[in-house]
């Protein structure tokens, strides 16, 4: 009779703890997935990228932005984009070379242009861009140097 | 032990005296005293056994269970924090193998490509407060501004014709150009201070010179101009550098 009286409650332990064991075990499962999945986006974080939707926009402010943050040169992921990476590059370029020729800088503004002939050619068919950008940088109301003047 | 009707010699386990065949007592008392003993020693065995039985079937079951419960709570806190990752690898990497990023690091600043060093020091999530990449703290913060400035102003020139939202939010980036100079001319001014060799000191005269210049180059404002402009409240330079534009 004391047995018989002690499997009840324990069998009825063991089946709830059987379900608990396969609902852990399910929760373990999707922890695992979400977790390799989050790794391989983490290390893979290219979706992100905004270049082609601000090339579109003709926002090339924030093409520079995302090439710097992007570690200037060094991002893996700079290879997917290369033409729009090409192009901020030469938007970098072409507005620091008017900056640095206004200012009378001569040395960085020959650095600046040679860095803008080496992006062109990377541009590809976005070359379309580069001019847009040249057509933009023309069209900045830049002020003489008094003090030179 | 004897009988004791006889005495002659009985033993525990006969129920009759083999001589005089009269019962013998203590061999039925032992017998009753046997049986309970037996039949106590049985329930107790069971109940020693079930309860063993019972837990042998429950603690595995539960020492899954916490295992289990542990990998999970683990793995999804860590799943919840990913993003940094890459950096993290990124600086222990730059930690380890301090050398290339530092030449890199003097290259830009030969070049006076500060926004390259800023931009190299923040991809590799380098903090210069210690380690071997200390020796660039005095400019680490400069750069960082003088990045988000000459950034900003890239934002407020290089972009195409803008539709009717992003001519309502034209102040923005200027907004964002006045913060970052604010930002740079007072951490400028902590570095000059705190700046340790000739070369950074260099560099951060020549960050300066660049945002001045700039500011005359972009915007019209120089010497006097300039020096009343930077009294200026945020939302007063956002403002004038805004007319400045439409006049241009």
């Amino acid at each position: 009779m004391r047995e018989t009286g002690k499997r009840k409650p324990s069998s009825l332990l063991i089946k709830v703890l059987n379900v608990l064991t396969v609902l852990v075990l399910l929760a373990a499962i999707f922890s695992i997935t979400k977790l390799v999945t989050e790794l391989r986006r983490s290390f893979n974080r290219e979706p992100y990228s905004n270049m082609e939707y601000n090339l579109q926009d003709e926002n090339y402010g924030d093409m520079i932005r995302e090439y710097y943050n992007r570690g200037y040169d060094v991002d893996p992921f700079q290879s997917v984009h290369e033409e729009e990476y090409r192009v901020a590059e030469y938007a970098d370029a072409a507005f620091r070379h008017l900056f640095y020729e206004s200012a009378g800088d001569e040395e960085q503004a020959e650095r600046m242009k040679e860095r803008m002939q080496s992006a062109r050619e990377g541009t590809g068919k976005l070359s379309v861009s580069a001019d847009d950008v040249d057509a933009l940088l023309d069209s900045i109301t830049v002020y003489p140097n008094k003090s030179a003047s | 032990m004897k009988c004791k009707y006889c005495g002659g010699e009985v033993g525990l386990e006969e129920s009759v005296c083999p001589y005089c065949g009269k019962p013998n007592d203590q061999a039925v008392r032992h017998h009753r005293e046997m049986a309970s003993f037996r039949r106590r020693y049985a329930e107790t065995e069971a109940a020693v056994v079930g309860k063993a039985d019972h837990y042998a079937r429950i603690v595995p079951r539960m020492l899954i269970i916490l295992l289990l419960l542990i990998t999970a709570v683990v793995t999804y806190a860590i799943s919840e924090n990913t993003y940094g990752y890459p950096e993290a690898l990124r600086r222990s990497r730059a930690e380890r193998n301090p050398q290339p990023i530092m030449e890199t690091l003097d290259k830009c600043l030969e070049d006076r490509n500060y926004i390259a060093f800023s931009s190299w020091l923040t991809y590799h999530s380098i903090r210069c407060y210690n380690g071997p990449f200390e020796g660039y703290e005095d400019l680490q913060w400069t750069a960082e501004y003088y990045k988000d400035f000459v950034l900003a102003a890239e934002c407020v020139f290089l972009h195409g014709e803008l539709d009717e939202w992003e001519k309502e939010n034209t102040g923005y980036e200027l907004r964002r150009l006045c913060q970052n100079l604010e930002r740079f001319l007072e951490t400028e001014e902590r570095a000059l201070r705190n700046v340790e060799t000739e070369e950074h000191r260099e560099a951060l005269e020549n960050m300066s010179s660049d945002v001045m210049e700039m500011m005359r180059v972009f915007f019209g404002l120089d010497g006097e101009e300039l020096a009343e402009f930077l009294t200026f409240s945020e939302a007063r330079k956002t403002a004038y550098l805004e007319g400045v534009m439409q006049d241009a």
